[in-house]
């Protein structure tokens, strides 16, 4: 294929705007895949995308379109997660292309996240074509969409295509627009190998599958390559590009190209998202731009429901790994849990996601701790600690301040609700920076707020405050000093170490009441009377208390029905089986996920 | 031939109490006919499948006086027709108040009776108002001194605590009523609000008040403290009786004895095994010769559900178990399998170890549901 004939494009948008429907219909009108086989998403790999309606990884895939003037184009169609949480996997895809399709639903015109991915595009010095989604929508306002994309994000939208993905309305005028739009890839199939990893993942059979673009040079079977960053080297098997769904072998990858390498790559950490690709002996002058680690925003335990399943565990967790560059684990213990790892993650989404996938795909029953962020602890002696697990802060007496990580936080919210927001924002600690208002009857909002004030339930907070109509965006900003302290709380007057928590001193009493109230409400009645207490070094701030139970005792076993009896005993046994032993207490694992969520 | 025990379900009454949710309802007559035709075809298919000598009867609904005293008598003579029943086998009835006229009287007087179990469970118009009892106060006097002029001299008076607005001088009232008749045995059961029934319903939209759990408790000691005194001393959770008079048949329950259930929904124990008969009441009628199809297994005999058995059905007992027959029934020492449980409720006061025997302390009996569970192997 000529090269002048291939596009290379991501489709971005704010999430539920339509970007995976589009997607399909892209595919589906350019007959990759029959009617038949459709089904929705077909981007969407994973069981858990399905279900949860977002990307988590990105996707490639490679389209055939035989244009209206007679010419077949080759697409290569780039899906990007939608979450903020892999912002770092979506502008490494977004450097794999020329163009973005940048989705805006004609209802909800533009949100925060549509914003976010512009810039990110823009950052990636990428064409922007705008299309206009769910035109089929009675709320539809085509027009005031248009001009609010003009005016926002200063794009010409005029043309852009009106398009209902999900009704297959005026697909091929996102097809044609594309080709019109989006320029052709430049680059010598002569010159050294230069190419992006923009995506990797674990196959049992072939080892590391690379997702990589090609920008210089030639890649095939046989070529020794180097990856940039991490300095190892190997050689390739296979290369090919995507069908949907399934891999086609090729002879060659060049300059233009996008596509996959094998090259029996035993670990997903040598192929990082955003290395440079490049051949051993025939190296290009310098890596492409903006390679970065991701790292680990937020830190939890997770352990085993079971504790004899630690090594069940560890395997989930290695396998996930292999897919995910940006999971980090490594053993820790505690007393009320028992062996387990702390885990780190990009955000609250990535931890949600691994949590599943780690209970469905692999089975397992798993108790998760209040997830904390990386604080800088710098200690009296001169020495910095980065704390991710509460329990191993320092005693007091060491510590001369800590620092917690701040986020800038973007968001959009109807007017009416402004006021809302900014109380919440306020009660989070938030410091008010800037308001737009984006049109009449919208405000862009923007806060610099602490990250661990957004990591448990702002979202939630957020979209029940505003019902549902305020859209966010953060990025990470730096860090400050705060008056931090570790709320720990006690049980039966036994500190529970995985219920620990780092807290803004002033946020501690109320914290620790709520806590105190939540565990009140989870841990069972037991046969003795339970204190339940939280405390800031040897100070009590709170206390509950669980009354012991009186009396659960049955009367009568009617005529001699022994087994309805026995029905009752197992069911209470299996439910002391699901608690956790602290001290003399059993604890209910959900115990120690409940204190999250205490906006309820 | 193994001894065995034999419970015979009447599975009909005048009126649904409001606590109830055992298997029984109103009916014609023409069904109760029926039922009594299948009962007796029961009767004789399992006879034949199972030889057993009996040591205990009793009949129980329900309210088994619903029926006539020839109905009655039929399966009575049922019984004793296809088994051969020990001379001294306890045959227990349950009567409710307002139930017994001069028939029936005279089957109880004439027949092989020798125990009756009379529901009374409050001497007040008002809880029994409440319970959607059929009779007064006054109409159990007259029956209980019937039955005793009919010269029955076991009789078992069934009270209840616990009940919505009841007080703890009404309950004392009560026992020390009771015990004036000189009954030979008493069980007094705590309300339990059972899904399904009309307390439930009450209970769920928040218009019963119950006696809070203190209260409840100081009542239940009250029981056995105030009993005592008149030398009716507790045997089991909820039973009472004099010296001599705990029930045959109920302790059979408690203690591994084999029992036939035969009827609606009866439930049955042989050799282990647990067999629950049908609730529904057309495939009864129709089947009830063949019982493959009326009965199910519910639960298969092991090792590890015969010691839970042992310990949740012998610690309702309040001698308790005795360890060295445990041990030698399971040829295994109880502490070896149940070190961490048993450890547990010592420590924490809810067992007690007595010349031998493994007992529930007051507070053990208090939370028994949870020492039981704490035995239960899982396996």
């Amino acid at each position: 294929m000529k090269q002048e004939n291939i596009r290379n494009f991501s489709i971005i948008a704010h999430i539920d705007h339509g970007k995976s429907t589009l997607a399909d219909r892209l595919i589906q009108k350019t007959g990759l895949l029959t009617e038949r086989e459709m089904s929705a998403q077909v981007l969407d790999n994973m069981e858990l995308e399905r279900e949860r309606g977002i990307t988590i990884k990105a996707q490639a895939v490679r389209l055939v379109y035989e244009a209206n003037n007679g010419e077949e184009y080759l697409f290569n169609l780039i899906d990007t997660p939608g979450h903020v949480d892999f912002n770092y996997e979506v502008s490494r895809a977004l450097a794999a292309c020329e163009g973005a399709v940048l989705i805006v639903d004609a209802a909800q015109g533009i949100e925060a996240q549509t914003l976010a991915n512009v810039y990110l595009a823009l950052d990636n010095e990428l064409e922007i074509m705008p299309v206009i989604n769910k035109i089929d929508l009675p709320s539809a306002e085509p027009e005031r969409v248009i001009a609010e994309i003009e005016d926002i994000i200063g794009l010409e939208a005029q043309n852009a295509p009106r398009i209902s993905a999900k009704e297959g309305i005026n697909i091929e005028d996102v097809l044609e627009g594309i080709i019109k739009m989006i320029p052709a890839p430049i680059g010598e199939k002569k010159n050294p190998l230069k190419a992006l990893v923009f995506d990797s993942f674990y196959d049992p059979y072939k080892g590391v599958i690379v997702f990589c673009r090609v920008f210089e040079g030639m890649i095939k079977k046989g070529t020794k390559i180097k990856m940039m960053a991490s300095a190892s080297e190997f050689e390739v098997v296979e290369v090919g590009y995507f069908g949907a769904g399934q891999f086609i072998q090729a002879d060659e990858l060049s300059a233009g190209y996008v596509g996959y390498v094998t090259a029996s790559i035993k670990n997903v950490q040598d192929t990082t998202v955003g290395d440079t690709i490049t051949e051993v002996g025939r190296e290009c002058d310098k890596a492409l731009t903006g390679y970065s680690k991701a790292n680990p925003m937020v830190y939890c335990g997770i352990y085993p429901a079971d504790g004899s399943k630690y090594g069940d565990l560890k395997d989930a967790l290695d396998k996930l790994k292999l897919n995910d560059a940006a999971l980090q684990f490594e053993a820790e213990t505690s007393v009320a849990l028992g062996f387990g790892f702390r885990c780190g993650f990009l955000g609250l989404l990535h931890l949600e996601i691994i949590q599943e996938r780690v209970e469905r795909e692999f089975n397992l029953d798993i108790v998760t701790t209040a997830p904390s962020v990386i604080y800088k602890v710098m200690k009296t002696n001169g020495t910095e600690i980065m704390l991710a697990n509460p329990v191993d802060l320092p005693d007091v007496s060491e510590i001369a301040y800590m620092e917690e990580p701040i986020v800038k936080a973007e968001i959009m919210v109807p007017k009416e609700y402004v006021g809302s927001v900014m109380d919440l924002c306020q009660d989070r600690r938030g410091t008010y920076i800037h308001m737009d208002y984006i049109e009449e009857n919208r405000a862009l909002l923007s806060y610099d707020l602490p990250l661990n004030e957004i990591i448990y339930d702002f979202f939630d907070a957020l979209k029940s405050r505003t019902r549902g109509y305020a859209s966010f965006d953060y990025h990470i900003k730096g860090y400050r000093q705060s008056e931090l302290v570790r709320l720990d709380m006690l049980i039966n007057r036994e500190v529970v170490d995985a219920l620990s928590l780092i807290v803004h001193k002033e946020k501690s009493y109320e914290r620790g009441r709520k806590i105190c109230e939540k565990l009140k409400k989870e841990i069972p009645r037991h046969l003795f009377e339970i204190p339940i207490q939280a405390s800031i070094g040897n100070k009590v701030i709170a206390r509950e208390t669980v009354k012991a139970m009186r009396k659960d005792v049955l009367a009568k076993c009617y005529g001699g029905d022994i087994s309805r009896k026995r029905k009752l005993l197992e069911k209470q046994k299996a439910g002391k089986k699901r608690m956790r032993q602290v001290g003399s207490v059993e604890v209910p694992q959900q115990a120690f996920m409940s204190v999250l969520k205490l906006d309820e | 031939m193994n001894n065995f025990s034999l419970y015979i379900h009447i599975p009909f009454c005048i009126k649904k109490c409001s606590y109830c949710d055992f298997l029984s309802f109103p009916s014609t007559e023409k069904v109760k006919e029926e039922y009594i035709d299948a009962l007796c075809n029961e009767i004789k298919t399992v006879s034949i499948h199972q030889k057993a000598a009996i040591s205990t009867i009793f009949i129980g609904g329900g309210t088994p006086t619903v029926l006539t005293g020839k109905q009655l008598k039929r399966i009575v003579d049922c019984i004793y027709e296809y088994y051969y029943v020990l001379k001294d086998c306890e045959v227990s009835i349950e009567v409710n108040p307002k139930t017994l006229d001069d028939e029936k009287l005279e089957f109880i007087k004439n027949g092989p009776i020798n125990r009756v179990s009379i529901g009374l469970q409050s001497i007040f118009e008002h809880h029994l108002k409440t319970l959607s009892r059929i009779h007064t106060y006054k109409d159990f006097l007259s029956t209980y001194n019937s039955l005793r002029m009919a010269g029955i001299c076991n009789i078992n008076i069934d009270l209840m605590f616990g009940l919505p607005n009841q007080t703890f001088s009404e309950w004392k009232e009560t026992l020390e009523t009771i015990v004036k008749l000189k009954p030979e045995h008493i069980s007094a059961y705590g309300l339990i609000i059972e899904e399904g029934t009309a307390f439930f319903e009450m209970y769920e939209n928040n218009e019963l008040i119950l006696p809070d759990e203190n209260l409840e408790r100081e009542m239940y000691y009250l029981t056995d403290d105030l009993l005592k005194e008149q030398n009716i001393l507790q045997y089991e959770i909820s039973n009472y009786s004099l010296e001599g008079f705990e029930s045959k048949h109920n302790l059979a329950y408690w203690t591994d004895v084999n029992y036939i259930g035969l009827g609606l929904g009866a439930s049955s124990y042989i050799y282990g095994f647990r067999y629950t008969n049908t609730n529904s009441m057309d495939i009864y009628l129709e089947h009830s010769s063949n019982i493959e199809i009326i009965r199910e297994l519910v639960c298969k005999s092991s090792k590890s559900k015969r010691m839970e058995e042992a310990i949740f059905l012998g610690l309702r007992l309040t001698k308790g178990i005795k360890l060295a027959s445990f041990n030698k029934a399971f040829n295994n020492p109880f502490e070896n399998i149940y070190k961490v449980s048993y450890d547990k409720h010592i420590t924490n006061n809810c067992l007690e170890v007595n010349d031998g025997y493994l007992r529930l302390t007051r507070k053990g009996i208090d939370v028994s549901n949870q020492v039981f569970s704490d035995f239960i192997l899982g396996k």
